[in-house]
């Protein structure tokens, strides 16, 4: 289908400008990041997490929301920074993301704390640089500059179930 | 174009996680837009989606919290992909794109099961009963009902077996074909196609390499020479009393005609109908419930099963708050009767409510009874052992899950009982007994459980073999005279009872021990009564339900666990006295003269108890997989019924939990699966 | 204007099935009823407006004859015009099903356009 109302001015890009959008801004330590808003289901503060024996580190345990129980991770451990206690601040956002078999799971992610929406569009977001060779840059999006900020864009399905983000650590840091 | 309608909808979504910031202005002129849009662009789904969105908006004051809202945006977001995606809307595309449809294949492969089970199950009454014309009749249509669809999904071999099958057995209800047992096993073999074909089809569905479908030529070639014999001999075959032939004929002859099956059949097979294997004695279901069943049914609806299980963890959720609500000492302190009778009420429908979601997970255990029924005739068969088969309390409901992963113990039991338990013709003569075995299904409610008991009449269980077999294993010590229970119970030991070795009915010999642990799973037990000369009883006592457990709370460290009540023995605090480190094999307590091996649950599960001192903590007595031991917590909290849940992809297969509830106060507490525990202590 | 459908069939599965084939018809189609045997059709058009029937034979507690029996004993259904749709198209079937009162017939499986052919037929649409 041709755009035939639309006088967009970034109309032009419109095959590659998929990660254009909403973007929900949260924080761990310095670093800056953002999630497409359509993965996020709601935030909350930091609750009473239920530990589970036998689980990676990362994995905080468990949580009731709303009678759904769902994990929770805690992504500065996944990411390999250092763990911090808990704040006024922390918080959880659940997010939606794809599970085996086509399915949909809902998961907490334990952050610093959120900012903001950002509406980013294609011109906004950049290629993720090239931080070597060997390392690969799956599970994340692009960059984005804003404000003389960074803003790192996380391809939150791929984070969440991918087992060894090795790659990403080491990018991270 | 595209670009446009996403930005308009991440809008709208971002209102969602601003929560309690969120306005619901932007929102709102975005969808109007769509809906406009939409409307010109003559997306009319998409135009009036968008008008209900905005609605429900507008309707409620907690919108943003609303996940149905959330996913109505998905739902919007996944439309205007689809439609501006592709170049034209669906008008016009041709049929066999029904076929590329997960959604209506998967209600073909629903459907065509549920057919499946129902002619297996008529197919046993014919082979009892030939004259029987409902169960003919009922037969008849569903292989014309999978005929059709199979025709609209363009599944050609599952369509042209059906279409075949169904031409025999329009014969058969003109009296022009007889039904004999030849005639039902080319049926029952034609319902195992398409048994295959729906494995198939459905892993095709979950994204597996489906292949091709398999051959069908050949069983298509001897469903339609059926037809031919008929027509060489139209005798009025129908009319003979099956009675007097079956009992003319011993079971070697039945086993000469199976074998001829697969060559010439027809030629070999006249019009003489087939002995059947069922005992005459044998009580045929009434066809009659069948059919009021089958009317029933149609006035069910169909639901998915996650939105049930859905609606049975808010019910579960319903009920504690309203526990909550009941114990609130706020509440309370008004000392108001008006209130008090409200609570009462409001309990009332509750426990109504509850009840009635868990209903319908429930579903009559008949189904179960029919497969064994299948596999008896067969194996019966196989082994010239004719046996007649038993059924009661086929409408006795059970937990849906319970059903399923029952299956394959029950087949197991019954094909021990037909291998071991009933003897050859020959001895049973000799000992006086009727040719052909009886074996009994019966299910039963018992005090909020239920029960299922398989017996047969054969030979009992040979004490002495058995115990001899466990000396020589050293399961049982030479000093020792066990009671005729322990005896019996040996052969649910690992490794005692292979004997049962390989058919090809259920696949790999499995060893009685497998049967445990399955019924353990599903927090059952399993006991056995013998009689040598007499027959055996194997009794397996289930609960109805296994979404929800009663348990004891406790407390280690912060954490607070769920043990199954029906696991535990007792709970005691120890004494200095009763513990002892035994070299090698850890901490052991000595309970009621008995040593076991101590648990502590905090070393389990990494978690930093309240205390290290035994004398100090609680010691719950557990018994799991036939094997006890005391399980070393903080404290008791209380004892409550709880929901079960699960935790989530990803935490499915954690050694020692068994799921989660959440607790009274909200939080979520981890249900212990007591041999996962005790598993992990002896290999610690 | 949007034609309200009734399917009468034994079979969930079909029913969706012919749905779904009606969808793809291109026609306007407004609601979907459903009903497993002729006996819920009866009650279904009793307290429900339809346009047209697509009717199966072979159905439990009432068939597809003794349906259209009852229907063409009903003076207020007279404009309805139903639809047989089987697998079984033998002349003697479908003359039967004609004399009792059908307006249509249809060949199970069928593709959208001879659905649509059919339809557009019976509820005498006139092409444009």
């Amino acid at each position: 289908m041709t755009a035939t109302v639309s006088d967009n001015k970034a109309t032009a890009g419109q095959a590659t400008d998929h990660r254009s959008g909403k973007y929900l801004a949260f924080h761990l330590g310095n670093e800056e990041f953002g999630i497409q808003v359509m993965k996020v289901r709601e935030i909350m503060g930091v609750q009473d997490i239920t530990a589970v024996p036998h689980t990676p580190h990362h994995t905080k345990g468990v949580i009731n929301l709303r009678g759904k129980v769902i994990p929770v991770i805690d992504l500065r451990v996944k990411f390999g920074l250092e763990e911090v206690p808990y704040t006024q601040r922390t918080c959880i956002i659940v997010v939606q993301v794809k599970g085996d078999h086509a399915s949909t799971l809902q998961m907490g992610i334990v952050v610093d704390g959120v900012s903001e929406v950002l509406n980013l569009t294609a011109a906004d977001v950049e290629d993720t640089p090239d931080f070597g060779t060997g390392v690969e840059t799956r599970g994340l999006l692009g960059m984005a500059k804003l404000k003389g900020k960074v803003k790192i864009l996380l391809d939150i399905d791929h984070v969440l179930t991918a087992h060894d983000l090795t790659s990403l650590q080491e990018a991270l840091r | 174009m595209r670009r446009e309608w996403e930005a308009r909808i991440d809008s709208v979504a971002a209102q969602f996680v601003l929560g309690e910031a969120a306005t619901v202005a932007p929102a709102a002129e975005a969808l109007a837009w769509m809906r406009q849009e939409a409307g010109r662009e003559g997306w009319e789904e998409i135009a009036r989606l968008a008008a209900r969105i905005a609605e429900r908006m507008a309707s409620s004051p907690q919108w943003h919290t609303e996940g149905a809202l959330a996913e109505g945006l998905d739902k919007l977001r996944r439309a205007v992909e689809a439609a501006t995606a592709g170049d034209a809307p669906a008008a016009g595309k041709p049929p066999n794109e029904l076929a590329q449809d997960p959604g209506l294949v998967g209600d073909f492969i629903l459907e065509t099961r549920e057919h499946l089970i129902s002619i297996e199950n008529d197919l046993l009454t014919l082979d009892r009963e030939p004259s029987q014309p409902e169960a003919l009749h009922s037969i008849f249509r569903s292989f014309h009902t999978v005929k059709g669809l199979a025709g609209f999904l363009e599944f050609d071999a599952v369509r042209s077996l059906a279409h075949e099958v169904e031409t025999i057995l329009d014969l058969a209800r003109n009296q022009q074909l007889a039904i004999t047992a030849t005639v039902i096993d080319v049926v029952l073999e034609s319902a195992d196609y398409l048994k295959q074909e729906m494995n198939r089809l459905e892993a095709g569905l979950a994204g597996a390499a489906a292949g091709e479908a398999a051959a069908v030529d050949a069983l298509i070639v001897r469903v339609q020479s059926l037809n031919r014999t008929s027509v060489a001999a139209p005798q009025p075959v129908l009319a003979a009393p099956p009675e007097a032939v079956t009992d003319a004929v011993t079971g070697t002859a039945t086993e000469a005609v199976t074998g001829a099956v697969p060559e010439a059949a027809p030629a070999a097979a006249p019009a003489t109908p087939e002995p059947s294997p069922a005992a005459p004695g044998a009580q045929p279901p009434a066809a009659a419930p069948a059919a009021v069943q089958a009317s029933a049914e149609k006035f069910s609806v169909r639901v998915d099963t996650q939105k049930l299980d859905h609606l049975l963890d808010m019910v579960g959720e319903m009920v504690i708050a309203q526990s909550m609500v009941r114990q609130d000492p706020e509440l309370a302190g008004l000392r108001s009767p008006r209130v008090t009778r409200n609570l009462t009420q409001l309990s009332r429908v509750t426990d109504e409510v509850q009840k009635t979601a868990m209903a319908m997970r429930m579903m009559p255990v008949g189904q179960l009874f029919h497969r064994v029924a299948r596999l008896v005739r067969d194996l019966s068969r196989k082994m010239n052992k004719p046996a007649g088969l038993e059924l009661s309390g086929e409408d006795t409901q059970i937990d849906k899950t319970i059903v399923e992963e029952l299956a394959d113990p029950m087949m197991h039991m019954v094909r021990n009982s037909l291998d071991h338990g009933i003897e050859p013709v020959a001895a049973r003569l000799a000992a006086g007994k009727s040719e052909s075995a009886r074996i009994s299904l019966r299910a039963t409610h018992q005090a909020g459980h239920i029960l299922i008991e398989i017996e047969d009449d054969g030979r009992g269980l040979d004490r002495d073999k058995i115990l001899a077999k466990a000396r020589g294993r050293g399961l049982v010590g030479e000093g020792h005279t066990p009671s005729d229970n322990e005896v019996y119970n040996l052969i649910f030991e690992p490794g005692f009872s292979t004997a049962a070795a390989v058919t090809d009915v259920s696949g790999r010999g499995v060893g009685m021990d497998v049967v445990r642990r399955q019924v353990a799973k599903l927090r059952g037990r399993i006991d056995i009564h013998s009689e040598p000369g007499k027959g055996t009883v194997f009794q397996l006592k289930l609960p109805l339900t296994l979404a929800i457990i009663d348990g004891l709370v406790v407390g280690v460290g912060g954490e607070r666990y769920i043990v199954p009540i029906f696991a535990v023995q007792e709970m005691f605090r120890p004494t200095p006295g009763m513990l002892s480190s035994v070299k090698g094999q850890g901490e052991m307590a000595m309970v009621r003269n008995r040593l076991l091996p101590v648990v502590r649950l905090h070393n389990r599960f990494s978690v930093t108890p309240r205390t290290q001192e035994a004398s100090e903590s609680l010691f719950v007595v557990a018994e799991t997989g036939g094997r006890r031991f005391c399980l070393m917590v903080d404290e008791f909290i209380g004892k409550q019924e709880v929901v079960i849940k699960s935790l989530g992809e990803g935490m499915k297969n954690i050694p020692g939990v068994a799921g989660g509830a959440i607790l009274g106060d909200g939080r979520v507490g981890l249900i212990l699966d007591l041999e996962g525990v005790y598993g992990e202590h002896t290999l610690a | 204007m949007a034609y309200d459908v009734l399917i009468v069939d034994d079979s969930p599965a079909m029913r969706s099935f012919i749905g779904r084939v009606l969808g793809l018809t291109g026609m306007e189609i407004g609601e979907r009823l459903e009903a497993g045997h002729g006996r819920e059709a009866l009650e279904i058009l009793g307290r429900s407006w339809v346009d047209v029937i697509l009717t199966d034979i072979n159905m439990p507690v009432m068939n597809g004859e003794e349906f259209l029996a009852h229907v063409a004993a009903r003076g207020d259904l007279k404009a309805v015009p139903v639809v047989v749709v089987s697998t079984d198209s033998t002349g003697t079937r479908v003359e039967r099903m004609m004399s009792l009162g059908a307006k249509g017939y249809v060949k199970k499986p069928f593709s959208p356009e001879s659905l649509r052919e059919e339809l557009e037929r019976v509820l005498e649409v006139s092409h444009g």
